[in-house]
């Protein structure tokens, strides 16, 4: 039996251990968005909580199109700081994200950070795995694909199992 | 210079802070606690304890700078803290992962599913299913791919693009408008028929999508029953031009 908890702890921090699978959604106090708001984009019905979830919120996904090799909007998930090692997965919605280099940064490890990019086109409506990492403290993704063309940059769940 | 396609529309933050934690049975029991999981535990907080020792030291007394992510280790301690934070999660993964001699059963099954007796595969590290998280999945990595396999039985359980390091280039698909949709979703059937074929897509519920009509994805969903909120499913997608996009099989979850 699984439950559905949410928390309403408001973005507050914490350095205790913690358990099971962290959903960290687009919206709400873990969650910032930076860049021009014209540049921002809602579909509803879509992304993990508005498509394929049935118990969380909200339903709907964010998205940005691409701008060049730098970054104009970004999102950044605030995760709970605990220093633990956690597995992060980012889930890929089925609409509006098509761009093959979605580009992440984490922090980790007290001061490291990591840089990946997603294939975001590839995939659709599944989580992909980015790996295992000591004391995750936050996610970004921006807009910086570096791509020729125009594409969708999709902002959706970041998912963190301990 | 960004190009602004569409007219804004509003952002309404839903009014709840949007992190929900999932619990379940097992949840936390993909490397099970019994005695020597104890100890086993016991090793692993020791060496992440080492590493968050360094780490501060670290921070306190080596190159750091300021990014829009706050403040980050820079040259050689970013060099240094990353070489520690590598070796010490293999050390961790030497510790939890399968033997080996274990492992070379996934490694066929990957080069069965590639169809390339030659594929040089490598083993990344054991975690947890991205769709059940008390499963125990290993994950594989190719040139440009990732695999994520079912280490009770050696399943795939989802093949796609890796993530890449940001210098890596993507892989490429071939995107000509060569076959229909009906022409891809019979390309899919058969590529279920081959790699999963106890599954019997009949008792399943079909769900077909796409993006921007260059990429499709034919997906049957269980909706008799939820892992993590989630329906197990089958999934494939194939880009217009018939290159092999990405796969996904919880339905053995």
């Amino acid at each position: 039996m699984i439950a559905m908890v949410t928390l309403l702890a408001g973005g507050v921090k914490s350095a205790h251990a913690l358990s099971g699978t962290y959903n960290y959604a687009s919206s709400g106090s873990y969650y910032t968005e930076y860049g021009p708001s014209g540049y921002w984009h809602t579909t509803t019905n879509a992304g993990y909580c508005g498509h394929i979830s049935g118990s969380c919120s909200p339903n709907s996904m964010r998205w940005t199109y691409n701008n060049g090799c730098f970054p104009s909007n970004q999102a950044q998930w605030n995760n709970i700081d605990s220093a633990q090692n956690g597995t992060e997965k980012a889930f890929v919605p089925g609409v509006d994200a098509t761009t093959t280099r979605a580009p992440y940064t984490m922090t980790y490890n007290g001061a490291s950070t990591h840089t990946w990019t997603i294939n975001q086109n590839a995939y659709y409506d599944a989580w992909i795995l980015v790996g295992t990492y000591y004391d995750i403290r936050n996610t970004w993704l921006s807009d910086a694909t570096c791509e020729g063309s125009s594409t969708k940059v999709g902002f959706d769940e970041i998912r963190i199992l301990y | 210079m960004k190009t602004q396609y569409t007219k804004k529309k509003i952002l309404k933050l839903a009014g709840v802070s949007a992190l929900t934690l999932v619990l379940g049975m097992g949840v936390t029991s993909a490397f099970a606690s019994n005695e020597s999981g104890q100890s086993m535990q016991d090793k692993i907080q020791s060496l992440l304890d080492k590493l968050k020792t360094v780490s501060q030291h670290e921070q306190e007394s080596g190159q750091l700078i300021d990014t829009p992510q706050g403040k980050v280790f820079a040259g050689e301690s970013a060099k240094k803290m990353k070489k520690l934070h590598d070796e010490t999660q293999a050390q961790i993964d030497a510790l939890v992962a399968r033997p080996e001699s274990e492992r070379q059963q996934a490694v066929s099954e990957i080069k069965k599913f590639a169809d390339k007796q030659d594929l040089a595969v490598n083993y990344k590290n054991t975690s947890k299913s991205s769709y059940n998280a008390a499963v125990s999945a290993e994950i594989y990595t190719t040139d440009f791919d990732q695999y994520e396999v079912d280490t009770r039985n050696n399943n795939i359980i989802q093949f796609g693009p890796r993530p890449l390091n940001i210098e890596e280039k993507s892989k490429e698909f071939d995107t000509t408008p060569r076959y229909s949709k009906a022409e891809l979703e019979t390309m899919a059937r058969q590529f279920i028929a081959k790699n999963a074929s106890a599954v019997k897509l009949e008792g399943l519920t079909p769900k077909i999508g796409d993006k921007e009509g260059v990429n499709y994805f034919f997906r049957w969903e269980d909706t008799s029953r939820e892992i993590e909120d989630m329906h197990p499913f089958i999934q494939v997608g194939f880009s217009r031009g018939g290159s092999l996009l990405s796969y996904t099989n919880s339905l053995g979850l």
